[in-house]
């Protein structure tokens, strides 16, 4: 509706024949009554359009919908309690977060985006907290199935989705020592859709004074995963590697890891390093990631059924 | 000749100068030198009457009221003979947040979205949600481990990629393929506030800078025509809320705002990056 019939004025700015703006609507040419106060609630409507995702990690459920354009790639990470997964993750997430790239793979977006900033937040200075600390064990919810993180990403002009699990290190000792304990239902099913493994080694708990199970336990997993491995891509992740370990730790380690798997990569990684003045905080985070990423893998082969018939084990959002 | 319609849609949470710029674009379009110019009175101006009173006093705008959501239309001409109507919507930025945290988008928005052809983000970046992390400050991390519970509470980078993200989904737009519509120019405002501007040789780089993630999902899924990244001071300066700055009410608030380009050029008239919009659209 025209404000006033002169072409030339617009009262909002101020009246063209010059009236104060108290008394611009005694202006003849002015036809435009008061507003009524409601006008700002009258677009006011129920919301009525959702979105496909949660954005916390998925769970099977979700992965239909990630699954409609592309089939993923998920990269399974083995390790066992507090080896350092989870701040790998969450390191990733800062990293990328603070510009830092990784080789030729761009970040084209997140169904996780909250899960990735749960795990990320333990690290950050929050209102109220004083210092970071290492993430908590990552709880088991009683769930069979891990955590999934969700990245897509765009290498050469082609996108890519990832999955990347983020699981309780508890099951792995129970399911190196049998494969078929009904605890472990995640790792099993972990270790058989895993695009690409990797597994974690603990310098840490290797330096310390139980080392001697520590290796053990590390070979028990190694060997277990070599049991379903197959010609899929695995990369042993040396966490916490601002702890330096006796050599002959590493070289029984590296003799295990040369009779389990035929090939495989090595990668010197400290997320969260407490000696920055030997290796910065983060180091080898891309690294790994990059490899994990782009080596030559399997996409995910997994028959994807409706949501809405799926049990309580395959709805599961960690 | 016919006049198209042109949907804008615009993006930005709160306090971030949607309204400070659409009502000093409004003075622009009256200005004989603007690229883009009125073709005759808006029809309706009350969306912008107490920005535009303020401006004129030397004031500064007040928060648009969370529930509100209206949209003007603005008959503009340009290019000599092509002829527009802008259709400009002005709301809570509050509703941005909404979105993101429930996940869900009013009939309203919902419609909006998809008459949209162009883009508009703004961000502020002395309003964004960042965070000191265990990368940044040189500090011992504690090995006292406590959960502390999921949480709403998106960095920026996050929320307004996830923005976008639901943005592209509601509208039906996939990424597989580069996105070449809807345009996308973003906007980074109060430029002015921006201490370390000198560092930057344009825009991009202060996104790149402030916003990292967001800045290679854009590039990432956008194709490079397809987005353009400005720098805006819509007032030129801080403004109170109360104390007149007199020399806005002597030269009136046309004299002051100023863009910066894709290139990091400087121009008073701040019709250009909506004309850059407006040819990317033809």
């Amino acid at each position: 509706m025209k404000l006033c019939t002169n072409e030339e004025c617009i009262p909002d700015i101020g009246c063209y024949l010059g009236l104060p703006d108290a008394q611009i609507s005694q202006c003849e040419n002015y036809s435009r009554k008061p507003q009524s106060e409601d006008q700002d609630h009258d677009n006011e409507d129920k919301p009525v359009h959702s979105i496909a995702w949660y954005g916390s990690t998925l769970g099977m459920s979700d992965l239909k919908f990630v699954g409609a354009r592309n089939k993923p790639r998920l990269v399974s990470i083995f390790g066992t309690q507090s080896t350092g997964k989870t701040t790998f993750l969450a390191s990733l997430y800062l990293l990328l977060s603070r510009g830092q790239k990784l080789n030729n793979i761009e970040f084209a977006g997140s169904y996780s985006l909250n899960g990735w900033e749960n795990i990320a937040r333990h690290l950050r200075f929050n209102p109220g907290q004083l210092t970071p600390h290492f993430p908590p064990h990552t709880p088991r919810h009683g769930g069979r199935l891990p955590g999934l993180l969700h990245l897509a990403c765009r290498v050469d002009n082609n996108l890519y989705d990832y999955l990347i699990t983020d699981p309780p290190g508890e099951w792995f000792e129970k399911w190196a020592i049998n494969q078929d304990d009904p605890t472990t239902e995640g790792a099993r099913w972990m270790a058989k859709y895993a695009s690409t493994f990797a597994l974690f080694a603990d310098c840490e708990a290797l330096e310390g004074k139980m080392r001697g199970r520590e290796v053990q336990n590390l070979c028990l997993l190694a060997r277990r995963i070599s049991s379903v491995v197959g010609n899929r891509p695995i990369a042993i992740i040396w966490s916490k590697s601002d702890i330096s370990i006796k050599d002959e730790i590493r070289n029984r380690l590296i003799r295990e890891f040369d009779q389990c798997f035929l090939e495989y990569e090595q990668f010197i990684v400290a997320a969260g390093s407490e000696r920055p003045d030997k290796l910065e905080r983060g180091y080898g985070v891309i690294e790994a990631m990059n490899w994990l990423l782009s080596v030559q893998a399997p996409a995910l082969n997994i028959e994807l059924k409706s949501p809405n018939t799926m049990d309580a084990f395959l709805s599961y959002r960690g | 000749m016919s006049v198209s319609a042109k949907n804008l849609l615009i993006l930005g949470g709160p306090s971030t100068g949607k309204t400070t710029f659409g009502a000093q674009l409004l003075g622009r379009l009256r200005l004989p030198d603007s690229v883009i110019r009125l073709r005759n009175t808006p029809a309706d101006l009350s969306l912008f009457r107490s920005a535009l009173d303020r401006l004129a006093q030397g004031i500064s705008p007040e928060h648009t009221p969370a529930s509100s959501n209206q949209e003007i239309v603005m008959p503009i001409q340009f290019d000599n003979d092509q002829q527009s109507d802008l259709i400009w919507p002005d709301y809570g930025g509050e509703q941005i947040i909404n979105i993101v945290h429930n996940r869900i988008v009013s009939d309203v928005w919902f419609q909006r979205l998809e008459n949209s052809t162009g883009w508009i983000l703004f961000i502020r970046p002395s309003q964004l949600v960042t965070f000191d992390d265990f990368l940044s400050r040189d500090t011992r991390i504690t090995n006292q481990s406590f959960e502390l519970g999921s949480s709403d509470d998106l960095s920026s980078n996050a929320l307004l990629v996830e923005l976008l993200q639901m943005l592209l989904y509601l509208k039906g737009i996939g990424i597989a393929q580069r996105i070449s519509s809807p345009k996308l120019s973003i906007f980074i405002t109060c430029w002015d506030e921006i201490a370390d501007v000198e560092q930057f040789d344009n825009p991009v780089q202060v996104l790149q800078k402030y916003l990292p993630l967001l800045s290679e999902f854009v590039e990432t899924n956008w194709i490079k025509d397809s987005i353009s990244v400005w720098g805006l001071s819509s007032q030129e300066r801080p403004l109170e809320t109360d104390t007149p700055d007199e020399s806005y009410v002597d030269n009136g608030p046309e004299a002051f705002g100023y863009i910066v380009s894709p290139t990091g050029e400087r121009f008073s008239d701040l019709t250009m990056p909506i004309m850059h919009l407006l040819r990317q659209l033809q």
